[in-house]
Formats: structure tokens, sequence, C-alpha cells
């Protein structure tokens, strides 16, 4: 840890640098970072008009709801993926300079976190003309994420090792993951009726990590509270253990597969 | 251990193992990445099927004030010790002593740690990073890097559009301003144009006459070794098989004993350069 504060300036240097490269390349840098969140919403306005889903009682009008729900989802699954390259899109430097190997993992987090900025700002528009409110807990908002972001970390730390080692592990967690989007309240509420699949949603860690942050957002006040003190403690100590996974093998594995 | 002043690093014992099959090699790294995970100590002190290796008890005394040249062919250790030395790789057994906060500065390929989409100047302050120098260091410093690089005002191109040369100057520059105790080139310096190659070997000699700092110097290139080294180590297979500060005899033992070149002339050529080499060349 102490290795690392001797680097912030480096990791706020690369994560810098990724970010301005995302714009130098592109004039229309800006518009690709808005394009995809309003193409989920035209989607979803048309499918729910369509009347394919049933989502439940999401309180309030059900695009910004899916908007708003997506975006978590994907801040989720796009900090999984980013750090998961860590080793793998930062080899060459890993292999030229001393450096510890957490920075590249918080350049990585720290990118995805300025991505996630644009997206973000979409939904508050998109909220209110839906008729959405956000309340004053919307303040605990950001706080109430960092357990979602941290997990997020986790598992792309242990799939940026496994990545490397073993491929077949890292395209099945990531099946995994992509599977788990339906099995989250994402684009139904938290506590609609599906069947036998009600009882993986309430199992599943992500409902709370995902919906708690939302209801706060969205003014809905704090449902599933213990839920969520119980996951992020569990995720807290889940990172703990993914960093030390991450510290120990990567340098290993760097040195025995990138070094030629 | 103590290390004085004079060596202000010792290679102790150093041995390195790697594996060529990549199935194994595979195998190998997830059963020792599970291994580490759960405590249970590596074996490294024996080969598994398809292992090699790639360091075996290499030690030496790197002294102060001299440039020490390492020489050796495609495989035979050279970038693998230097980034043991340099703290990026670990090695498998035996250690490198030196005191905590000695300074080494690596200079491996040229372009590591450049980004081609920003300017010389922006690139100054994203490698100077990655060599650990903060904010202030590189305000301190720019003006007397980019005089060093003599880019002028290419500095302010993308170092896209930079040629081999130019990022080598740039490189090169950013390097020595992390104020190093030892200074590790592996063959970072064999490209480039002429002149700048010509300040930078300046830059080294005067660099080593200060007793406490010193330069590994990597390379194959006969000529250049001969005219700035003080000491040759020549690494063979993994192992140090020579290690003299007469730089005529131990370029000639290497290339006796360990060179092959494309062709009997090239070698020839080589050889008579080293015999016939007198020190004000």
């Amino acid at each position: 840890m102490k290795q690392l504060l001797a680097y912030e300036f480096f990791i706020y240097q690369l994560t810098k640098v990724s970010i301005l490269a995302r714009f130098k390349k592109t004039r229309l840098g800006l518009f690709w970072m808005l394009l995809s969140p309003v193409l989920t919403v035209v989607i979803w306005v048309i499918l729910h008009n369509a009347g394919i889903f049933n989502p439940g009682d999401t309180g309030l009008a059900y695009p910004a709801y899916v908007l708003f729900s997506t975006t978590l989802w994907v801040f989720f699954f796009e900090v999984y993926k980013s750090v998961s390259e860590s080793v793998t899109f930062h080899s060459k430097l890993l292999l030229s300079h001393p450096i510890p190997y957490g920075t590249v993992v918080l350049e990585r987090t720290g990118f995805h976190l300025f991505n996630f900025i644009i997206p973000l700002l979409v939904n508050i528009p998109v909220i209110l003309l839906f008729g959405g409110e956000i309340g004053i807990t919307a303040l605990l908002f950001p706080l109430a994420l960092i357990p979602l972001l941290m997990i997020g970390v986790s598992l792309g730390m242990i799939v940026a090792v496994l990545k490397v080692v073993a491929v077949d592990f890292s395209n099945a967690m990531d099946e995994v993951i992509k599977i788990l989007k339906y099995l989250t309240p994402v684009v139904y509420a938290a506590d609609s009726d599906l069947g036998f699949l009600s009882q993986i949603v309430k199992w599943n860690p992500l409902t709370y990590l995902l919906s708690f942050p939302r209801d706060l957002m969205l003014g809905q006040g704090f449902h599933h509270l213990n839920g969520f003190i119980l996951v992020s403690l569990v995720v807290f100590v889940i990172f703990i253990l993914a960093w030390r996974f991450y510290s120990i093998s990567a340098p290993l594995l760097v040195e025995r597969l990138f070094s030629n | 251990m103590e290390i004085s002043k004079n060596i202000p690093l010792e290679v102790k014992d150093i041995s390195k193992k790697f594996c060529r099959d990549i199935k194994y090699n595979l195998l190998y790294s997830f059963k020792d990445v599970l291994k580490k995970q759960v405590g249970i100590s590596l074996e490294n002190n024996k080969l598994r099927h398809k292992e090699f290796w790639a360091l075996k008890n290499i030690n030496f005394k790197l002294k102060g004030g001299e440039i020490t040249a390492i020489v050796g062919m495609n495989g035979s250790g050279k970038t693998t010790l230097t980034r043991i030395i340099s703290d990026i790789f670990q090695a498998d057994q035996g250690e490198v002593v030196k005191n905590s906060d000695l300074k080494i500065t690596p200079i491996f390929a040229l372009g590591a740690g450049l980004r081609p989409l920003f300017t010389g100047r922006e690139n100054i302050f994203i490698k100077g990073a990655a060599f650990g120098l903060n904010k202030n260091d590189l305000e301190n410093k720019i003006e007397e890097i980019i005089t060093f690089s003599e880019l002028g005002e290419f500095i302010d191109s993308p170092v896209g559009s930079y040629s081999t040369g130019m990022k080598a100057r740039l490189s090169y520059s950013i390097a020595i301003a992390t104020e190093p105790d030892i200074l590790v080139i592996d063959e970072a310096l064999t490209v480039g144009d002429t002149i700048f190659r010509a300040k930078c070997f300046e830059h080294i000699n005067n660099f080593v006459e200060d007793k406490n700092k010193s330069v590994i110097y990597v390379s194959n290139h006969i000529d250049k070794v001969l005219r700035i080294a003080h000491r040759v180590l020549v690494l063979d297979k993994g192992e140090l098989i020579k290690d003299t500060r007469n730089i005529k005899e131990g370029l000639l033992f290497y290339l006796n004993n360990c060179f092959k070149g494309p062709s009997i002339e090239r070698k020839d050529n080589l050889l008579n350069l080293v015999k016939n080499w007198t020190n004000d060349e």
C-alpha cells in the first residue's frame, strides 16, 4: 500500500492518458459515450410499449427505471471488464519498469469511473422527464455504489490473472456474469414474482448491491438495508482476498508468459 | 549484510528457471499460482519436465565507478538478469543484495512506456512517472530533459511521428533525469543516430566518474563494449562463464566460446577488431 502511494502521480498520469487517448482518436468522442445509454432507452421504450414485459411495480416510468438500472449494471460489468485487462493491457509497461502491480488496477478503475460519469449524467434528465424524482437520499448514492464497484474490481483482478493462465475460466466467468444480469433486478423490479427464479434473485448478492443505490437515487427509501450491509461486508472481505490473489499471482505470470 | 559504498549491489547466487513449452508453462504457472495462494513454497531448486535454467548460480559484485558490460548470445539470460537486478523479476533462488534506497533505473526497449498519440513533452510526464518521479520533480527537470534530448521543436509533436532515433533520445533523457545510482541499459543504445549515441556514451563515462555510481550495459555490439566497458561479464546458457576487467580478453573469450554468427567471416572480423583494438580509438 505504501509502495502504491509513492506511485500516486504515475497512477494519475496513466489514467489521464487512457482517458485522453480515447478522445484523441475520434472526433465524435463524446457522442459515442452518449449513444449507448440513449439507444438503451429507445430500445426499452419500444419493447415496453409492445407489451413484451411485465416488469412489476418499478415505482417509476419503466424506460427511466430500465435505463438507470442498466447504467448501474453496465457500471459493474465494465469495471469488471476493465480491471480484468490490467495485466494484459499493461504487460509491456510492467516488463520494463519496476512499478507495483496495484497501479494498473487503480488506473483501469479510474479510467472506468471517468467513463461512467457521462452515462450517469444522461440518466438524470431522463428520470426527471419520465416523472421520477431525485430525492435527498441521492446524496448517499455515490457511497452506496462503492460495494458494487469493489465487487467489480475484485472479480476483475481474479480474472486478470486467470485470463493469462486459464483462458477457459475467464471466458466462463464472463458468461456467468452475463447470465447474472437476468437474475438481478435490472429490467424488472426487485420484488417481481418470477416463480422459482425469485429465490435465485433473492439470494443473488448483486440484487442488493444494485437495488440499494438505485432506490437511494430514486428517493425510494432504504429497502433491503440489512441485505445490503451484509453483502457489503462480504464484498469487503472478497476484495481483500482478491487483492492478495492478484498481488501474489500477477507478477509470477507476467514473468513467465509475457517476457518474450 | 552491509553493502559498502563502493559495492552498491551484489548479485548472490541468483538462479531463475523458465519453461519453453507453452502447455507445460501454463500448467506449471497455474499450479504455482495456486501453491503460492495457500502458502506452499515452490520447489525452485529443481527443474520440472521441459524447464531450463535461464540463469544458474550467478554471482558478482557490482563496483562503483565502473561500466560493466554483459555480453552473451540471444537466450543467454542477459535480459532476465537485468530484470532481476532492476526489481522487475523475482529470482527463484539467491538474492540481489543492496541498500533499500538504492535507485536503479532500467532502460529496456526504447519505445516502452511512450504513448504515440501524445507529444514528447506529455510523454516526459508519462514515462517519468513510470520511473517513480512526481510532478514537482518533472516540472523542475523538464527543461533539462528537453535540452539533453536535443529534440528542439519536435518535443511538441506526437511521439508517433518520431523516428526510432528520436524515441531513443527522449527515453534516454527521461531515464537519466531520475538521477539513478545504477543505470541499467539493456540493448537500448543499439538504435538511433550515431551523434546521439556518442553523446550517451560520453554521458555514461561522466556518470561513472562518481565512484558511487555504476552502469550495467547489455549489448552484443563488440565495438561499443570495447569502447566503453571497464569490465565484461560473459553469459552463456544462463551461466556466468567469464568475469574480467581485461576487456579484450573477455571479448575474445566470448567470441571463441559462445559466438555463433551468421558466417565465419563475421566472427573473424570481430576477432580481428578486438585483437587490433587500442584504447585511443
